[in-house]
């Protein structure tokens, strides 16, 4: 059991996230550096030569979402403004997505947005993060935290470095930090059999 | 002649010498010792194969000539590229298709290697077709997370 419970942290060898030392339960963290095509992000200078298809992106439903360190700080001051007008505005309580969820939809963009792509085991949205040319799982952990998103100023030594390696290796990255919540894939992987046996 | 950018990342193409116009991509993917972690990423588009799996996509393909039908062939494609690509049933439109064919299983990582504005390469590219700072940052990669399987997927630019 305590193998099993432990195995999180050994899929990374070294150390790259300082995670609080103050835990308030064992929901689980996960953060994923981010390695964004930022020319595809702003929709800027396209005469310039860009490869087709070149990028990828990650997708998770809505309530994993803690924060992204590009769109925190408005991500929070949003959800702050959606709070106070919930209080006056009931239409906002029947929305399907809770205040946290709309203000991070509300300030995700260009970073990351409310996908129309489906799950068929979930039922609650999925949120895209576009154009990436990249994404590594930095750290995990069992533990979960109140009120904490990773930061550059959260990396360890070994995880700065890679940040600063990752952003050299092709033209126009911009990296950013995920944090999502749960240990679990972003998604259930759903194969064939599994849909031929419905 | 290589553009000039450096979406060439870190790959050395055998060769100076363009097979097509058709661009190419190298994307790696660190596959997750356990289904239990990671995320599940679209396989990149006009995937040719990998780097593991590319001489038994060849050996199907051969057979495939010598008169296995179109279907067996499919099914032959999919057992070889299941350790790390599986038919999507996990992604589907609102409209309710799975419109993408393959997804990975869970993935510690994902990169793009390179990509270039035509092809240079006949087969796919393996770890010998990276640049010395390329191998470097596989080797790395490989040991920041033990126990993964890497791949490197060679897709074309169509």
């Amino acid at each position: 059991m305590l193998q099993e419970m432990d195995a999180p942290m050994q899929l990374i060898s070294k150390r790259m996230v300082e995670f609080p030392r103050q835990c308030v339960g064992r929901e689980g963290t996960q953060v994923w550096m981010l390695a964004y095509a930022e020319r595809l992000l702003l929709d800027s200078r396209i005469d310039e030569y860009i490869p087709l298809d070149i990028t990828t992106q990650l997708l998770f439903p809505i309530d994993r979402f803690i924060g992204l360190d590009l769109t925190y700080k408005q991500h929070q001051e949003r959800y702050g403004e959606l709070l106070q007008r919930v209080e006056t505005e009931p239409m906002l309580r029947t929305n399907y997505l809770t205040a946290y969820e709309l203000a991070a939809v509300d300030t995700g963009r260009p970073y990351l947005d409310i996908s129309t792509i489906e799950h068929p085991q979930l039922n609650r949205p999925l949120m895209i993060v576009p154009h990436l040319y990249g994404a590594f799982l930095i750290g995990i952990t069992h533990d979960s935290y109140s009120d904490w998103h990773c930061t550059t100023r959260d990396l360890t030594q070994h995880g700065q470095a890679f940040y600063e390696r990752i952003k050299t290796i092709l033209p126009s990255t911009k990296l950013g930090l995920l944090t999502l919540r749960g240990t679990e894939p972003l998604v259930p992987l759903v194969l064939k059999s599994d849909t031929d046996d419905a | 002649m290589r553009h000039k950018k450096s979406y060439e990342g870190f790959l050395n193409p055998p060769g100076e010498c363009r097979i097509s116009n058709e661009g190419e991509r190298v994307w790696l993917f660190v596959r997750s010792p356990t289904d239990t972690i990671g995320a599940i990423v679209m396989e990149p588009y006009e995937t040719l194969a990998t780097d593991r799996t590319y001489d038994a996509e060849c050996v199907a393909y051969y057979a495939l000539e010598l008169g296995l039908s179109y279907e067996e062939y499919r099914q032959k494609i999919e057992r070889i590229r299941a350790p790390l690509f599986v038919p999507n049933a996990t992604f589907r439109s609102d409209y309710g298709y799975f419109y993408e064919e393959m997804v990975s299983r869970p993935v510690l990582a994902v990169f793009l290697m390179g990509a270039l504005e035509k092809r240079y390469h006949e087969q796919v590219y393996t770890y010998d077709d990276l640049t010395d700072e390329g191998k470097a940052f596989y080797d790395f990669i490989k040991t920041l997370y033990p126990g993964s399987e890497l791949y490197l997927a060679t897709a074309l630019e169509t």
